[in-house]
Order: C-alpha cells, then structure tokens, then sequence
C-alpha cells in the first residue's frame, strides 16, 4: 500500500510540474489557464488518493475528499471567469 | 523538514521581495498573497495553528481581495516610478527599522533568562479561564483587556472608513445611491426601494457560473465559520478567524452580485458595533457587584466567553466585509447605472 501510495503521490506532483511548465511555456492567456486548471485539479486528486490509505478516521477521509471537490468547483469557475473576462477584453477594439 | 522550512524561509524573502521590487503593482499584490499563504505556513511549522488560520484567512486572503478592488478602482496605469527623495526617505527608515530591531534584539540577549514561566502559569491556571484551549484563554479571559481594545481599534477604523466613504460620496455623487439612507432619514424607504432595485439590476450581470458557485460556497462558508468559532474554545479556533470567514462569505456574494449588506444598512451598523457592546456589558457589569473591571463572576466564565466570542464573530465579519463593500467603487457603480 505504502509503495502504491508514493506512486499516486508522484504522479500528482508529475501533474503539477507539468501544469507549471504549461503556465510558464504557453503562450497566451487561454491556453495557460488550460494548462493550470487541467493538470493541477487531476494531479491534486492523485495526491488526494494518495494521501487516502494514511488516514485513520472516515471523517478525515471525508474532508480531504471535499478539499479536493471545493478546489475543482472554485478553480474551474475561476479559469471561467478569467477566461471570459480575457475574451471580453480582447473583443472590445473590434 | 529542516529543508523545508528552509526554502519556506528563502520563499518568504523572495515573495517580499517580489511585492517591493515588482514595477507593476498587481504583480505585487500577487506577490504579497504569495508571502501571506507562505506566512501561514510558517506559522504552522512553528505551531501557531491559530496565527496560521488567522494570517491565511486575514493577512492574504481578505487583504488581497482588498488590495486587488483598490487596483481594479484605481484608473492611472498602475506602475511605480523611481524618484530618488522618496527612495531616499524610505532607504532611512528602513535602516534606522533595521538598527532598532537590532539593537532591541541585542538587549533582549543580554537580560537574565525569564524568572516567569508564561506557558508553565498559563498551564496551571487554564481550569480556571472557563474554556480548554489556551489562547482562547489568553485572548478572553487573561489578557482579555488586549482584546477589548483591538475590537474597538477595528471599529474606530470602520467608523472612519464609513465616514470617508460619504465624503468621496459626496464629491463623486452621480446620482441616487443608497447613502442617501443615512444622509436624510425621510428619504428611507423610497431610496431603500431604489437601491434594492439597482441591487436587482446589478444581479442579472454576475456570470451564472459564478452565481451559481457563490449559492454553494456561502452557506459552507457560513457553516464553517460557526464551527470554528465553536472549536475556538477547545482548539484552534476563535471570534477573528470566523469572523474572517463570514467576511469571506460576504465578499463572494458581494463578487456574485448578491447585495446583501446594503440593502440592510440599520442592521449592518447595529451589528457593526453589537461586538464592542456586549464586550463591555460583561466587562462592566461586574463592577456592580464588587468584581473588577472583566472580571467574570466565578462559574460563569464559559458561558460570557461563548457570548463575548458569537457577538465579536459577527461584528469583526461585518467590519472586516464593510470595509470592502463600502469602500468608493465609482468605476463599477458608474458602469452599472
């Protein structure tokens, strides 16, 4: 389980740096924040599955997997709103 | 961890470095959130559970949020130009900062180590403070005094923060907005109606998505906030930091186009100060009974620390939100009427 654990773990901080690589190596607002958004919430979720087997407590379980379901809600709605607002600023010369 | 807490050290160097270096002033107040986040943390690492909650939920997380709507009011470029006087002054003060802190720091090495022990008498008078958790303890009943003049510091600032808002008001005024409520009381009802109305209007603009996000995480936020409050008198926990959720919860529906606050004003203002009130109700009354000034009668330390702390969660929530919803946003006002 410990060995699955560490797999989990790394594949999630995998997910990470390449999500960071996206931000910093894209080129323009849209296809950054796809990058951001995409890879960080799936790799928090491996490490969310990762982190599972330590906990003793359902309650514990619970709470983590809510952090990981409040954090897809908020930066999903996030990358919208910052996306919409990119587009409508870019509209308005036209 | 040794590691960690030392890139958390060079981290929080290099994010205040950030906010004081950066040309552009929304890269700095990216860059002061970054050092709030790594701030907590630090705290944590040190085992100041509360310190962390309080410096997330306040030092980055409500302060940003301000610090961003003062950006998005401001209509100049937002850039800082070197000029050498003000560099100059700023150089001084931060050396003279330097030398005292120095200085203080040299002295403290040369007095005698402490004859008190503050975590040992704060451990064996604790069954005595009505709550089980230690800063709670310090904070309400100890040094409780501290805390009575930190609330009305908070509410002194809203106070001016108000009055502030009326006269920018006043200078920008467009058309009728809903201080009017406040600056002649025959108008109430017909510009409290009005402003509901703009309220209205305003609503229809917030994207769905962000709507419908801010109808789940408000009630969660509210919920969240009266645990901690509750945990405050076990553990982690207290009237700032649920406070600064309710503030929190306040701001998103603000951010969601859900006006609550101003629809509400006589409220919001008796809430504003019922936090101060109740404080000094209980830390008088016993005055009349022979006890000191705060002084709780004996048994009944739990239960006014519970009351102190609820009254004080809704007043520091509600100073904390005002100070963001009335703050002067002419651009965003001016756009939507």
């Amino acid at each position: 389980m410990f060995y699955l654990q560490i797999v989990f773990i790394s594949i999630g901080c995998l997910f990470f740096i390449i999500g960071t690589v996206g931000l910093l190596r894209f080129p323009d607002v849209l296809t950054r924040i796809h990058a951001l958004t995409k890879a960080d919430n799936l790799g928090l979720g491996f490490i969310v599955v990762g982190l599972i087997p330590s906990q003793t407590s359902a309650a514990d379980i619970a709470k983590l997997v809510i952090c990981w379901l409040l954090i897809l809600a908020a930066s999903s709605v996030s990358a919208y709103l910052v996306a919409n607002q990119h587009i409508r600023q870019t509209r308005k010369p036209e | 961890m040794m590691w960690f807490d030392v890139i958390l050290g060079i981290g929080l160097i290099v994010a205040a470095l950030g906010v004081f270096r950066s040309d552009a002033l929304f890269r700095s107040v990216v860059f002061f959130v970054t050092f709030g986040i790594l701030l907590a943390l630090t705290w944590l690492r040190l085992q100041a559970p509360d310190l962390a909650l309080a410096e997330a939920a306040i030092g980055a997380g409500l302060t940003g949020v301000l610090l961003l709507d003062t950006l998005g009011v401001l209509n100049k470029p937002a850039t800082v130009k070197f000029s050498l006087p003000k560099h100059l002054l700023a150089a001084v003060v931060a050396v003279s900062a330097a030398m005292g802190l120095a200085w203080s720091f040299w002295t403290l090495l040369q007095l005698p180590a402490p004859v008190y022990n503050l975590v040992e008498t704060l451990a064996a008078n604790i069954d005595d403070s009505g709550v089980s958790h230690g800063i709670t303890a310090v904070l309400l009943n100890f040094r409780s005094y501290d805390t009575l003049l930190e609330v009305a510091v908070l509410l002194v600032a809203i106070v001016i923060g108000l009055g502030l808002r009326q006269e920018l008001r006043q200078e920008l005024r467009q058309g009728v907005r809903y201080d009017k409520v406040q600056s002649n009381g025959e108008n109430d009802e017909q510009s409290a109606s009005l402003s509901s109305k703009q309220a209205n209007a305003a609503e229809h603009e917030a994207p769905a998505l962000l709507k419908s996000l801010v109808h789940v995480l408000v009630p969660l936020l509210l919920i969240t906030a009266i645990f901690v409050l509750w945990a405050g008198s076990t553990r982690p926990g207290g009237a700032f930091q649920a406070g600064a959720l309710i503030a929190a919860a306040g701001v998103l529906a603000r951010l969601g186009n859900i006006d609550i606050a101003s629809r509400v004003n006589l409220l919001l203002r008796t809430g504003l100060t019922i936090g101060v009130f109740i404080f000094l109700l209980v830390a008088v009354s016993p005055m009349l009974t022979g006890y000191a000034f705060l002084a709780y009668p004996p048994g009944w330390a739990g239960v006014l620390i519970i009351l102190i702390e609820l009254m004080l969660t809704i007043s520091i929530g509600l100073i904390l939100l005002s100070l963001f919803i009335h703050a002067p946003r002419e651009k965003r006002n001016g756009g939507s009427s």
